[in-house]
C-alpha cells in the first residue's frame, strides 16, 4: 500500500494512480481533529483500528493536559515565530498556518494571526507596533538559532521590542515543529514546557 | 519657446514627484502615524522615531540610491552596447548574485562581516567574479568586444542560473529565505546599508558625467571614436567597471531588482535626448524616485506582509514601458 500527501507532486501520485497501484492520498491537516481523523482513516486502511483509537484516546489525554496547563484569555502572552534564516525578511505563519493553530493551543497570541495567510514576510514596523513579549525562532539546530538572536538583536530598529530587549528568545526544533503528524502533540507539549515552565530552553 | 519649456519641465515635474514620494514614503506604512507624529519623530524623538527614523527614512534613502545605481548602470551599458535592451544585469551581474546568495544559504553560512550577512557578501563577489571571468574570456574572441562580451555574459548567466536552480531544487527549506533576495526587497534596511553604496554611488556617477563626452564618441563607433582622441579601450573599461560595481553593490544590499536599469534610461532618453551627460544624471534621479514609489507599495499593498519590490518593478513597469514605446511609434509615423 503506498499512502500519499499532498505536498508531494499531483502528477507523481497521478502515475501512480494510473499505474494501478494501491494508493492512498491524504490531505495534510491544520488541526488536532484533522490529525485524529488521518489516524482513524490510516488505521482501517491498515486493519489497526484498536491501535488507532488508542493512540487517538492517548493524545487526547494529552491535548486536555496541554490546555490544562496553558493560561487563560486575557493572561496569554504575544509572540512572534519567525524562522532562523539571517536574510533580510521576518518571515512568519499567518492565521491559516497549523504552526499558528498549535501556538493558539499553547495559549499563545500570534501576533501575526490577523492575516489570513499562510506564511508572510512580517512588515518590521508591524513587529513593533505589536511588541511581542516572546520571539519563538525555528532552527535547525541551537547554532543556526543563537546566530538568529544575534541577527535580531543587531537590528537598530527593533531594539526596544519587549522580547528583543530582554533576550526572550525560545528555539524551536524544526524538525519537531514542522511535521504534521502525532508529534504535532509533542511540539505543543515541549512549547508550553519552554514558555510556562523551564527557563532553560530559553536564550536569556 | 517650446523647447524652453521642455528644458525645465522635466526637471522640475522630477523634483516634485521625488519629494512627493520621499513624504509619502515617510508618512504612509503598515503603521498609521499622522504629520505631526512625523514631524516629532524626526525631530524631536516621540512614540514612533524608531519606525519614523531607523525603519522609514533610511529605507526611501536606501531606494532612492539603489534605483539611481541600476538606473545609472543601464544607462552606462545600453551606451557601452549601443543596444537599448542593454540592462545592468545582462553580463551575469545577477545571475551571478543569484548564485553566490543561494549557495550561502546551500553552505548554511551564518557569519555577519562589517553588519552585512553572508548572503549579502557571496552575492556582491560572485557577480564581481562571474563578470570579471567574463570580460577576460571574451576579451580573446574574434568577434567585436561589445557582441563577444555581450554573448558570454549570458552563456555565464545562464551556466549561473541553472547551478542555482541545482542548489534551490536540493534545499526547497531555502527557497522561501532565497525568493525575497532574488526580487529584491528593502525590508530591515537601515543606515548602514546607505554609509556603504552612497560614496560608491556619488563617486561612479561623478567619474560617469565627467567621462559622459567620450561615451557619445563611442556611440559613433569606435573607430571614430578612435579617431576623434577618444581611448576607446580604456574608456569601455573604465564604463563597464562602473556599471558593474553600481549593479553589485546594489545587488549586495537589496537583491535583485529587475526593470529599473532597462526600462528607466530608455524612457529618459526619449525625452532629453542622446546626450548621455544628461542621459546618465536624469536618469540616476528618475531611476531613484521611481524605486522609492514602487518600494511604497510593496511594503503597503498588502500589509502587514511585504512582497518583493522586483514584482512591482516589473508590474508597473512593464506596462508604463510598453505605453513609451507605442507613444514613441505613434509620434514617429
Amino acid at each position: 500500500m503506498i499512502l500519499g500527501f499532498r505536498g508531494n507532486p499531483r502528477r507523481i501520485l497521478d502515475r501512480l494512480y494510473e499505474e494501478k497501484l494501491p494508493l492512498q492520498a491524504f490531505e495534510i491537516g491544520q488541526t488536532f481533529e484533522d490529525l485524529f481523523s488521518l489516524i482513524d482513516r490510516i488505521s482501517r486502511l491498515t486493519c489497526t483500528e484498536a491501535r488507532g483509537q488508542e493512540l487517538i484516546s492517548s493524545l487526547k489525554e494529552r491535548i486536555k493536559l496541554i490546555e490544562a496547563r496553558a493560561p487563560q484569555p486575557g493572561l496569554r502572552p504575544k509572540v512572534f515565530l519567525t524562522l532562523y534564516g539571517q536574510g533580510q525578511e521576518l518571515w512568519t505563519c499567518g492565521q491559516n498556518s497549523y504552526l499558528n493553530y498549535l501556538l493558539t493551543r499553547a495559549g499563545l497570541q500570534n501576533v501575526a494571526a490577523d492575516f489570513k495567510g499562510n506564511w508572510l514576510a512580517y512588515n518590521p514596523e508591524k513587529l513593533i507596533a505589536d511588541n511581542p513579549e516572546l520571539i519563538l525562532i525555528l532552527a535547525r539546530n541551537q547554532e543556526d538559532f543563537i546566530q538568529a538572536t544575534k541577527w535580531l538583536e543587531s537590528l537598530t530598529p527593533l531594539r526596544d521590542i519587549a522580547a528583543i530587549k530582554h533576550k526572550n528568545f525560545i528555539f524551536l526544533d524544526e524538525n519537531l515543529f514542522s511535521r504534521f503528524g502525532p508529534r504535532l502533540v509533542d511540539a505543543c507539549e515541549w512549547l508550553v514546557e519552554a514558555v510556562y515552565f523551564t527557563s532553560d530552553r530559553r536564550s536569556s | 519657446m517650446n523647447s524652453q519649456r521642455k528644458t525645465w519641465l522635466f526637471p522640475a515635474g522630477l523634483s516634485l514627484l521625488t519629494a512627493a514620494a520621499f513624504l509619502l514614503s515617510i508618512k504612509i506604512g503598515a503603521v498609521s502615524v499622522s504629520w505631526k507624529e512625523v514631524w516629532a519623530g524626526l525631530f524631536s524623538g516621540g512614540q514612533y522615531r524608531d519606525i519614523i527614523v531607523h525603519l522609514r527614512l533610511p529605507r526611501a534613502i536606501l531606494a532612492y540610491l539603489v534605483g539611481a545605481a541600476l538606473a545609472l548602470s543601464g544607462a552606462i551599458l545600453q551606451g557601452y552596447f549601443r543596444n537599448p535592451l542593454a540592462d545592468p544585469f545582462i553580463l551575469g551581474v545577477s545571475s551571478g548574485a543569484s548564485l553566490g546568495a543561494v549557495l550561502s544559504l546551500e553552505l548554511g553560512l551564518t557569519w555577519t562581516v562589517f553588519g552585512f550577512s553572508s548572503q549579502s557578501w557571496l552575492a556582491f563577489l560572485t557577480s564581481l567574479l562571474l563578470v570579471a571571468s567574463v570580460y577576460l574570456v571574451s576579451e580573446n574572441r574574434r568577434l567585436r568586444q561589445g557582441e563577444s562580451l555581450l554573448l558570454t555574459g549570458i552563456a555565464a548567466g545562464a551556466m549561473a542560473s541553472a547551478l542555482t536552480s541545482f542548489l534551490l531544487f536540493r534545499r526547497a527549506d531555502a527557497y522561501e529565505q532565497a525568493v525575497f533576495w532574488l526580487l529584491g526587497s528593502f525590508s530591515l534596511s537601515g543606515w548602514k546599508e546607505v554609509w556603504l553604496i552612497l560614496p560608491y554611488f556619488l563617486l561612479a556617477l561623478i567619474i560617469s558625467e565627467y567621462f559622459a563626452p567620450e561615451m557619445n564618441l563611442l556611440a559613433l563607433g569606435d573607430e571614430v571614436a578612435q579617431s576623434l582622441g577618444c581611448p576607446v579601450r580604456t574608456t569601455r573599461r573604465l564604463f563597464l567597471f562602473l556599471a558593474t560595481l553600481l549593479a553589485s553593490f546594489s545587488v549586495a544590499v537589496a537583491g535583485i531588482i529587475g526593470f529599473v536599469g532597462l526600462i528607466v534610461p530608455h524612457s529618459v532618453r526619449l525625452i532629453v535626448g542622446p546626450d548621455h551627460r544628461p542621459l546618465f544624471f536624469y536618469s540616476a534621479l528618475t531611476g531613484g524616485t521611481m524605486l522609492v514609489l514602487c518600494d511604497l507599495v510593496a511594503r503597503t499593498a498588502f500589509s502587514p506582509s511585504e512582497i518583493p519590490i522586483g514584482v512591482i518593478t516589473a508590474a508597473l513597469g512593464a506596462p508604463f514601458f510598453i505605453y513609451l514605446l507605442n507613444w514613441q511609434g505613434q509620434k514617429h509615423s
